[in-house]
């Protein structure tokens, strides 16, 4: 029976390791064809659908070259193509593909939607290229840059000026409002209103009659569609050689700062669980069953689109002179476990996604060079893209108990102590990261404070109820208050070195990050105090409330 | 617990550095000196011992609070005695931190793998022949907590109150844990092994009751 179920075991373990679930790899794809548009950037994906690809090019605006929209065959074959002799600027807003349909308003065949950057909205019949209507809207510098919805049978459109709803079949105009000005921002689309971004960082939200309030007002400039989540509405906001994001509370309005990124932020993508956000300095990983919280970043520049490749993979074009496309895989947990390139004959700088379609992947960049990929026939396996660790580890945590447990049928006890010994040991060490970080949490809420960071007289009124951060050193102390909805103190403590210019030193470890010097001073180290408690865990880990005076000591004696 | 925070205690100048290192050497080699009969096979034997443990100590170093010089300790301490093991755990523990990290809290970590030894100098764990296995693991999980309470005194200052120094233990049990359990391992793999390796070095008290022997004879 024993050497049954070890066999068992070692069979369960040969076949995972043979038969791994396949990840999309670069190596898995060849270029089958690719097609130079004329004159032109392509700066937003094209979308593959029945057969055909649909792309936008924006002109250089050299001689008399204008914007097109294209549709080619899969094989590479142009069926047509459409050109805007009055767009007025570069044209970014990404084509919009409409199943046919019908509803209230009326039926439609296959469409597509473009929103030009003169301000006006036209929408093309997918087979032939030939327009079915087109509506104008609005044009300051330019018109419409942002992502067109569908609601059903009608389209929201983002105007320059603000939003409006078109009825699909025929154009008819359901409501126009005026909002902010805006620019490439998309329209995030609930059950009982539409919310949409602009260039002065407001919020708005536009009921389904027309009716328009302003929610919240961020700052900055707001440049992509809202992204609704289970913590509330995702926004991240653009601000000069920075970025940060912010969640809004879509029942009462408040709103809270949860990260500063880097500058340019890209257009944030979710799936059900994560948001996924670009900049130019990292590629973010946001766990939205956890407040929205970091869970893991990878160094990169990505300002344009990121795309779902899979459940698990991220795709994005890599903002650079010599930029390719590059796939970065998470775990379930929302861990980043390698991030691979894509290179193209074409790279260069780039801010349009990739478009999947079956089997195929189509891309293109600032080039303007058309790529169409093709899904190799050979089944390829990159243990780069796939987690090995956890498999390897149960894998290997299993068989050592079954070599216990057999070590055990041959009445070698001491065999059986050692090997059960070393699994529990792995094991606990395996779980010692989030276990600490957990007791510490409650030690911290369970013990009494000390009262020795109370609130100081001299300190500005307006501080009453924020986010302070004290930073001492040999007895001096210098303070930020008056910081609002930081969630770590991590995040909170370098949101308070960039508003003082101290310059934090961060090293991350398997336990967290640690600061190991702020201004230069390493001391023998940093701790760090939450309304006088001494903290237990890595900053990085330690939430903090709306309300709290974090002070950073520096301990030299 | 001792790994749980990135604070340890007071900084010290080089200097400062020096003259605790210098003497800690210096009481490791009293303390060897003073075996009245040892022989040059027992010194290689315990040198080794001493560099072998180091380097485990090293190599394990990015595991949290997996220390294998706590049951090395234990063992010397309960086969070559009290003496012996103070210095094994002195030497240990002065080498491995000139490679990870050396400071303030050396002095610590060395009175607490000494108390380890002394500990370990108390038991009756037997012969190789006749091991009894079961003292070393309740000793073995006993010293983790013991040494992680006088390693954790290496932060206490002037400023620190008891109520600091509590929380500051309390947040580090999931460590002193994982640093008992990761004893009782190094204790149920290799703790026969090596007490049966140490036996082939007389016991400093062996030794001792020997010369004793000797001149009571010839006297």
């Amino acid at each position: 029976m024993v050497r049954r179920t070890v066999l068992a075991c070692l069979l369960l373990a040969t076949l995972s390791v043979l038969f791994p679930a396949q990840a999309m790899t670069p190596e898995s794809w060849k270029l089958e064809w690719e097609i130079d548009l004329p004159e032109g950037y392509i700066t937003t994906h094209p979308i593959i659908d029945n057969g055909s690809v649909y792309v936008r090019t924006s002109g250089f605006w050299t001689g008399e070259e204008r914007p097109q929209v294209f549709a080619f065959s899969t094989g590479g074959e142009e069926r047509w193509n459409r050109t805007s002799a009055t767009t007025v600027q570069h044209d970014m807003s990404p084509l919009l593909l409409l199943s046919s349909g019908f509803g209230p308003c009326g039926s439609w065949p296959d469409l597509i939607a473009v929103g030009w950057a003169d301000g006006t909205v036209e929408v093309l019949r997918a087979d032939d290229g030939t327009s079915l209507w087109n509506r104008t809207s609005a044009s300051q510098g330019w018109g419409i840059t942002g992502a067109i919805a569908q609601d059903g049978d009608h389209l929201v459109v983002p105007t320059r000026t603000g939003m409006m709803r078109l009825c699909i079949s025929n154009g008819e105009m359901d409501f126009e409002v005026e909002l902010g000005l805006g620019w490439r921002n998309g329209i995030l689309t609930t059950d009982d209103a539409f919310w949409q971004g602009d260039e002065s960082g407001n919020i708005w939200k536009v009921s389904r009659n027309g009716t328009s309030s302003l929610i919240a007002d961020l700052g900055g400039s707001i440049r992509h569609a809202p992204i609704q989540t289970s913590s509330g509405i995702f926004v991240h906001v653009q601000r000069g050689a920075t970025s940060t994001i912010h969640l809004l509370n879509v029942t009462n309005g408040s709103t809270v700062t949860i990260h500063q990124g880097g500058a340019s932020p890209a257009i944030p993508i979710s799936n059900e669980r994560y948001v996924v956000t670009g900049d130019s300095s990292f590629l973010s990983i946001f766990d939205c069953e956890r407040n929205c919280s970091l869970v893991s970043e990878h160094p990169t520049t990505t300002n344009g689109e990121l795309a779902w490749g899979s459940a698990q993979t991220v795709w994005y074009p890599v903002n650079q002179p010599n930029g390719n496309w590059a796939v970065t895989t998470i775990t379930e947990t929302g861990n980043i476990t390698s991030t691979v390139n894509f290179s193209t004959p074409h790279d260069g700088y780039g801010t349009a996604a990739p478009s999947f379609g079956e089997s195929r992947i189509a891309m293109g960049n600032d080039a303007g060079v058309l790529m169409m990929y093709v899904q190799q026939l050979t089944v390829t396996t990159d243990s780069q893209d796939y987690d090995w660790v956890p498999i390897i580890g149960a894998i290997l945590l299993i068989s050592t108990l079954s070599i216990g447990a057999y070590a055990s049928s041959l009445n070698r006890n001491e065999w059986t102590w050692r090997l059960v010994m070393l699994v529990l040991l792995v094991s606990t060490l395996a779980i010692t990261p989030d276990l600490s970080s957990r007791w510490s949490q409650s030690v911290i809420e369970n013990s009494s404070t000390d009262g020795s960071d109370t609130w100081n007289e001299t300190w500005p009124e307006s501080w009453i109820d924020t986010q302070i951060v004290i930073l001492e050193i040999d007895g001096e102390q210098q303070v930020v208050g008056g910081l609002n909805g930081y969630q770590t103190a991590l995040d909170l403590t370098l949101a308070a070195a960039d508003e003082a210019s101290w310059e934090v030193n961060v090293e991350s470890t398997e336990l967290g990050s640690y600061v190991v010097s702020i201004n230069g001073e390493e001391g023998s180290g940093w701790e760090y105090f939450l309304n006088g408690e001494r903290a237990g865990q890595s900053s990085d880990r330690q939430t903090v409330s709306d309300s709290i005076i974090l002070h950073w000591r520096l301990v030299r004696r | 617990m001792f790994q749980a925070f990135g604070v340890h205690g007071p900084e010290l100048t080089p200097f400062a550095d020096m003259v605790i290192d210098v003497l800690l050497v210096g009481l490791a080699f009293a303390l060897l000196v003073t075996a009245p009969r040892t022989s040059r096979h027992d010194v290689y034997l315990l040198v080794t011992f001493v560099a072998a443990v180091t380097a485990l100590r090293v190599l394990l170093q990015p595991l949290p609070n997996v220390q294998p010089v706590t049951v090395a300790a234990l063992l010397v301490g309960a086969q070559l005695g009290a003496r012996r093991g103070v210095a094994f755990a002195v030497l240990v523990t002065l080498l491995s931190n000139l490679l990870i990290g050396d400071g303030w809290w050396t002095l610590f970590q060395a009175a607490g793998w000494s108390a380890v030894a002394i500990l370990g100098s108390q038991l009756n764990l037997g012969t190789a022949d006749k091991f009894r296995s079961g003292q070393l693991y309740v000793a073995a999980i006993c010293s983790a907590f013991m040494f992680d309470f006088i390693a954790s005194l290496s932060i206490v200052t002037s400023a620190t109150t008891l109520s600091d120094f509590a929380v500051y233990l309390a947040h580090g049990i999931p460590f002193d844990v994982l640093h008992a359990l990761g004893n009782l391992t190094f204790a149920v793999w290799f703790g026969h092994f090596v007490f049966r390796a140490l036996e082939s070095i007389d016991s400093l008290e062996e030794l001792e009751q020997s010369v004793v022997e000797d001149y009571v004879v010839e006297g």
